[in-house]
């Protein structure tokens, strides 16, 4: 193949189409958080309390502090997985989002290393996902098509990510390129945009554990937690 | 297909009703099944239909076809449907009444905080419009709309109660002074109670009756709006939730009481201090919500109250309510009661926010329809009482006492009495045993000394 040829395609994949790609995101993001706002009312509220803005970044943090939750504390594995694959979206997108600018940086031997780790691990991630989907009948039961679509997606952008760093095979480049996009513009149709709900959820779930004293969950004492609420007498 | 005229009716009310808490909840699902180990119903049975994920999945389906960009067109790529016939709706009824009691443990184990009790609340008042909620729960509804009170008892039948009680609470404290006060304006608080604790359970009332007079509390009963549960919450119809509320709250205002004292039932102290504003209830003079609990810790933290532990000597563990813990934050009154009232206070492991249900919460012990799976997932309950060996599950909740029974009963839960000798577990209020520990003749001003259990 002709290397000047495969440098153009990937010239236009970096140029045009991943950021009409990006574009697009951003259009469908804007859309459907009008649509949030537009259509559904927001339900009534309890009454703001001096706790409230403490328990909705409660709500937040409870990302990274998984030991307050109960099904994290006793599985941590899939807190671990969960941090890694999504460690390597994450990555994935922001590598895709600023190659253009990036691609002479990631070629750095350790900027390679650190990336191909991040994307390997996360592809064995989206893996074992996969295989859990299929395996367990109570996660087929709750599996659409695109539910396994979205996470094949994912892993094959992981896969191809690895196998791209440090983006010197043009070939790669361009299947990591193309999966990006694809995935991109199949995001706002699919599972994946679950992330964009993620915040509006913990912020009204904060807000409403807040109010009644259920965020922040502290550790303390019972003797500490009577001696500290106001009297009633 | 052509759709039911049930069915168009349902979707539009849906399409309707939905709020914006709701819609989010079904829409970011990811599908992790991670709360499937937190749900009570699947952790016993096993069954994959039992996970919350595909429970909420029957109402997800729904949205999709309505709300999704995909779902709209592709319906089968994201699994939407849409509701056309009453073989669906029936479905969700076996589900979203018979299959979850809305105890929000998914809930707060979900990563997202996909709120599993609003989507129980939304599918329940929109089946029970459609004429398709349980006999049980919907003649408790109506018993509540047309006599104020669950159990649908006579004024006269409350009135003569709470005088027998007074007569009982008066021989055994050997003391004619005992009153329990009915309308008495200038109360400082109204006490609302659990219609369990006037047809069934009268030892709840007496017990309270003797701490209030012992701690010489100006308070009073109302002989009306005297029901603190509410039917609306485990129906998800805000119209009973508020008629329940305003009849407690207009009491409370023609008495002039500052302070409503809501007695120990989980979803009635939620209702009337958390669901109210929720519901639009309005109260024109602030009248402060407070549960008994809250009260008790306070009159044993000021030493208003002296007790004795050693008349609990037997080991007790607590059952923390949902409504309660999960959706009223009141976890830690109860232990430092119990911890004062009790020689030997246990603690179930998970505890707290992290608790299981009983198994009759979400009005499920009225819905007798759906008792055999009721009782066969009451093993996890169980399982969590019998690892502490205690010889009474206490709880401050009249329905999980109720709950609690029967999951003694159905797992033959026994404990050992003294060496050798067994007997089923009880279940005890926490007024039961504060009440018992009371030290009636020595009412102290001090705070009594910790017990080595602390
Ligand atoms: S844990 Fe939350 S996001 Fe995951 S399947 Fe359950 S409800 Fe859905
Ligand atoms: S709310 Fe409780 S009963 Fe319902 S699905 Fe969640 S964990 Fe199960």
């Amino acid at each position: 193949m002709d290397s000047r040829e495969t440098s153009n395609t990937a010239l236009f994949f970096l140029t045009e189409l991943h950021t009409l790609a990006l574009l697009f995101l951003v259009t469908a993001y804007a859309i459907k958080i009008a649509e949030l706002m537009q259509k559904f009312s927001v339900e009534t509220i309890t009454p703001r309390t001096s706790k409230t803005l403490r328990a909705v970044c409660y709500a937040f943090a409870l990302l990274v502090i998984p030991w307050r939750m109960d099904s994290y504390r006793r599985d941590p594995l899939r807190y671990a997985e969960f941090a890694v694959l999504h460690l390597a979206i994450a990555t994935a997108i922001g590598t895709f989002a600023t190659l253009q600018w990036t691609r002479a940086f990631c070629t750095r031997e350790i900027v390679a290393i650190g990336l191909r780790g991040v994307f390997l691990s996360g592809a064995i991630v989206g893996l074992v996902r996969l295989c859990r989907r299929i395996a367990r009948r109570e996660m087929r039961l709750i599996s659409t098509p695109d539910d396994y679509f979205s996470l094949l997606l994912v892993t094959a952008w992981l896969v191809s990510g690895w196998l791209a760093v440090p983006f010197a095979k043009e070939l790669y480049l361009i299947v990591f390129l193309t999966i990006g996009t694809v995935c991109l513009f199949y995001e706002p149709f699919s599972k994946l945009f679950h992330y964009l709900y993620w915040p509006f959820l913990r912020y009204y779930m904060g807000q409403y554990f807040g109010h009644r004293g259920v965020y922040p969950v502290r550790p303390d004492s019972a003797d500490q937690s009577v001696q500290n609420y106001k009297r009633y007498l | 297909m052509k759709s039911t005229d049930r069915a168009k009716r349902f979707s539009e009310n849906f399409k309707q009703r939905i709020t914006r808490q709701q819609a989010l909840a079904l829409a970011a699902c990811a599908h992790c099944g991670i709360c499937a180990d937190s749900c009570h119903y699947y952790k016993v049975t096993g069954d994959p239909k039992m996970t919350p994920a595909y429970k909420a999945d029957r109402i997800r389906r729904v949205f999709k076809r309505q709300f999704d960009w995909t779902g709209r067109f592709i319906p089968w790529w994201v699994g939407a449907e849409a509701v056309s016939e009453d073989e669906q709706l029936e479905e969700l009824k076996e589900i979203f009444f018979g299959c979850c009691t809305g105890c929000r443990r998914c809930t707060i184990n979900c990563p997202f905080g996909v709120d599993m009790a609003g989507l129980v609340s939304l599918t329940r008042s929109l089946l029970i419009d459609e004429n398709m909620g349980p006999t049980g729960l919907i003649k408790v509804m109506r018993d509540q709309w047309t006599t104020g009170n669950q159990m649908a008892i006579s004024d006269q039948d409350y009135l003569e109660t709470l005088r027998w009680l007074q007569e009982e609470v008066r021989e055994e404290l050997d003391d004619p002074g005992v009153t329990i006060p009915v309308d008495k304006k200038g109360a400082d608080f109204l006490y609302i109670v659990n219609p369990r604790e006037i047809k069934y359970a009268p030892m709840s009332l007496m017990a309270a009756t003797k701490i209030f007079h012992s701690a010489g509390l100006n308070w009073t009963m109302g002989s009306k709006g005297w029901d603190n549960t509410n039917y609306g919450l485990f129906s998800g119809k805000a119209d009973l939730g508020r008629h329940m509320c305003n009849l407690a709250f207009t009491q409370a205002k023609i008495l002039g009481v500052k302070q409503l004292v809501v007695s120990e039932c989980g979803h009635g102290f939620r209702s009337m201090k958390w669901e109210a504003p929720i519901w639009g209830v309005k109260v024109e003079t602030p009248i402060q919500v407070v549960s008994v609990l809250q009260l008790l810790a306070e009159l044993i933290s000021r030493g208003i109250i002296a007790l004795d532990p050693r008349r609990n000597p037997l080991p007790v563990t607590y059952h923390d309510p949902c409504s309660l813990s999960r959706s009223s934050g009141l976890t830690e009154e109860p232990r430092y009661c119990l911890r004062r009232a009790c020689l030997d206070f246990r603690e179930m492991t998970p505890n707290r926010i992290n608790s299981y249900c009983c198994t009759g919460g979400g009005g499920a012990l009225s819905m007798t329809e759906y008792t055999p799976l009721r009782l066969r997932v009451t093993r996890i309950k169980a399982s969590q009482i019998a690892a502490t060996g205690a010889v009474s599950v206490v709880t401050s909740c009249h329905n999980c006492a109720d709950g609690l029974a029967d999951v003694i009963k159905a797992n033959k839960l026994t404990a050992e009495v003294e060496p050798g000798v067994h007997r089923p577990v009880t279940v005890r209020t926490v007024c039961d045993c504060v009440a018992n520990a009371l030290i009636l003749d020595s009412v102290s001003k001090q705070p009594l000394e910790p017990s080595k259990k602390l």
